[in-house]
C-alpha cells in the first residue's frame, strides 16, 4: 500500500534523521498490530487536535484534517519514540500501535527530565517493556525538545507554551516546562489522572535535591542520591494512590 | 502550562518554606564576608566575589521560587519586579521590598528594603568603605532573572551601612532574550 506523506514531515527537518533509518528494525520493540490513534493537544488551542493517522491496515481510512502519513517516518526508532511502547511498520511519528505487552501493572511508564538546551538530565524507566539504552533516551529527549519548540511556532496565536499532552492509543505523555526551560515529561497509562500534579511535585523535588546540592552542576545529568530516593517515594506514593498497590 | 493552584501570597509562601534562625543566617553571611576580605584583601575583589556568589545562588534559587510560588509568566517587567519584591524577597528573606522610581520606559526600577536581615549587628569599619556588604543580593537578582531570559544590571544606590536611611538597589533590564529554537526553513 502506498504510504501517504505526513504533512508535518515536510516541515520538520529533524525528521530527516529518520529517513536514513527506514530499514532498521530493532528487536525487543513490540510489533504493530492494529490501527494507531494519536492526537497532539496544544496548550491554548484544544480545538487544534491533529486527528488520527491511520495506517494501511486500518479498516477505516480518511482523516478529517487531511494529515498524511509518510514513509520517511516509518522507522522503528522514530515511532518507538515514546517509551519504547511503539513499533513501526508503516506509521508516522505521532501514531502508535498497541503493543502486545501487558502494561497495566504500572501507571507511569517512564520519566524524562531535560534541561533548557534539550539535553537529557534524568531518565527513569518504571517497568515498560521498551526499556531504552542511554543513547536512545538521549536521542529521544532531544527530539522531544525539538518538537516542543516547534509546536510553539505552529501555534496560530502567540504565547503558546508548547505541548502539554500527547495522547496515543495505549499511553499518554504529559509534559511540563518550567519558566526556566527545564522540561519534565512522563509517559503513563492512558487516562492516568493527576499527572500534572505529579510533574509539579517532581519539579519541586528537582529544586530541592538537585539544585540545592552544591556539587550538582547545572544542566548536567542528575547524580544525586537524595533526588533519586525522594523521587522513588513520590512515584510510589502516586502509584499507591492511583492503583491501590 | 497554567498554574494548577492559585498563586500564593507572600505570607503564605513564607510560612510554607522551611525557615532557619535569622541570627545563624546573619552570622554565616558575616563570616563569609570577613573571610573573603581576609583572603582577597581588596574591597573591589570582594564585591565582585559576592556578586558572583549571588549569581550562582540566583540561578538555582529561581526554580525553587517558581516551583513553590506557582506564579505564571509575568506580562511585563513591572509585574516581574512586583513579584520579586513581594513574593521573592518575602519567601527567602522574610522581608518585603517596595518597588519605586520607575523610569519612563518601564525597564529600570528600584527595590527599597527597609529591613535587611543580612546586616543585623554590622558596622562597616573605615578600612572597608568601598565594600558593598549586600552585594550578594544584587547577584541573586541578576542570576535569577537571567534564568528566565532577562539580562539585567543591578547596582546599589543607597546603603544603610554607609549612613543612608534604607537599602536601595537599582535594577535595569538590558535585554530580554527568550530561548528560540534555531529552526530554519531552508534547512
Amino acid at each position: 500500500m502506498p504510504h501517504r506523506p505526513f504533512f508535518f514531515g515536510h516541515i520538520f527537518p529533524a525528521f530527516d534523521y529518520f529517513k536514513n533509518r527506514v530499514a532498521t528494525r530493532q528487536s525487543g520493540y513490540p510489533r504493530a498490530a492494529c490501527s494507531p490513534r494519536a492526537a497532539f493537544v496544544l496548550h491554548q488551542e484544544p480545538a487544534h487536535v491533529v486527528r488520527p493517522l491511520r495506517d494501511s491496515q486500518s479498516p477505516t481510512r480518511g482523516d478529517p484534517v487531511g494529515v498524511r502519513t509518510t514513509d520517511v517516518i516509518s522507522s522503528p526508532p522514530a515511532v518507538s519514540f515514546l517509551g519504547g511502547l511503539l513499533s513501526a511498520d508503516t506509521l508516522s511519528i505521532i501514531s502508535t500501535s498497541p503493543s502486545c505487552l501487558t502494561m497495566a501493572t504500572v501507571a507511569i511508564y517512564s520519566l524524562f527530565i531535560i534541561n533548557k538546551s534539550g539535553g537529557l538530565i534524568h531518565y527513569k524507566d518504571y517497568g515498560s517493556a521498551g526499556r531504552m539504552d542511554t543513547n536512545d533516551s538521549l536521542r529521544l529527549a532531544s527530539l522531544w525538545h525539538s518538537m516542543h519548540a516547534i509546536s510553539q511556532q505552529l501555534s496560530p496565536t502567540p504565547g503558546c507554551n508548547g505541548i502539554d499532552l500527547l495522547q496515543a492509543h495505549n499511553f499518554d505523555l504529559h509534559c511540563f516546562q518550567s519558566l526556566t526551560g527545564t522540561k519534565f515529561f512522563v509517559v503513563c497509562e492512558t487516562g492516568a489522572p493527576n499527572m500534572e500534579f505529579l510533574l509539579r511535585a517532581i519539579y519541586e523535588l528537582y529544586t530541592e535535591f538537585a539544585l540545592k546540592n552544591p556539587f550538582y552542576e547545572m544542566e548536567m545529568p542528575i547524580r544525586c542520591e537524595l533526588f533519586d530516593f525522594n523521587l522513588a517515594q513520590v512515584i510510589q506514593k502516586d502509584r499507591v494512590a492511583l492503583l491501590g498497590r | 502550562m497554567p498554574p494548577l493552584t492559585t498563586p500564593k501570597s507572600g505570607d503564605a509562601l513564607f510560612a510554607s518554606v522551611e525557615r532557619v534562625n535569622a541570627e545563624l543566617f546573619t552570622l554565616t553571611y558575616g563570616a563569609i564576608v570577613r573571610q573573603l576580605l581576609t583572603d582577597l584583601e581588596e574591597v573591589e575583589e570582594v564585591n565582585k566575589q559576592l556578586d558572583q556568589m549571588g549569581y550562582n545562588i540566583g540561578t538555582r534559587l529561581v526554580d525553587e521560587f517558581l516551583a513553590k510560588s506557582n506564579v505564571s509568566t509575568c506580562v511585563d517587567f513591572k509585574e516581574t519586579a512586583d513579584t520579586i519584591a513581594k513574593l521573592g524577597f518575602k519567601m527567602f528573606l522574610g522581608v518585603t521590598a517596595t518597588v519605586t522610581n520607575w523610569d519612563a520606559e518601564g525597564t529600570t526600577c528600584s527595590f527599597v528594603l527597609e529591613d535587611n536581615p543580612l546586616v543585623d549587628f554590622v558596622e562597616l569599619p573605615d578600612t572597608c568603605q568601598g565594600l558593598q556588604y549586600c552585594n550578594v543580593l544584587s547577584g541573586v537578582i541578576r542570576g535569577a532573572l537571567e534564568m528566565v531570559s532577562m539580562k539585567t544590571e543591578v547596582t546599589w544606590v543607597r546603603d544603610m551601612l554607609r549612613g543612608d536611611d534604607a537599602y536601595e538597589m537599582r535594577v535595569k533590564l538590558t535585554k530580554q532574550v527568550p530561548e528560540e529554537y534555531p529552526y530554519k526553513d531552508d534547512d
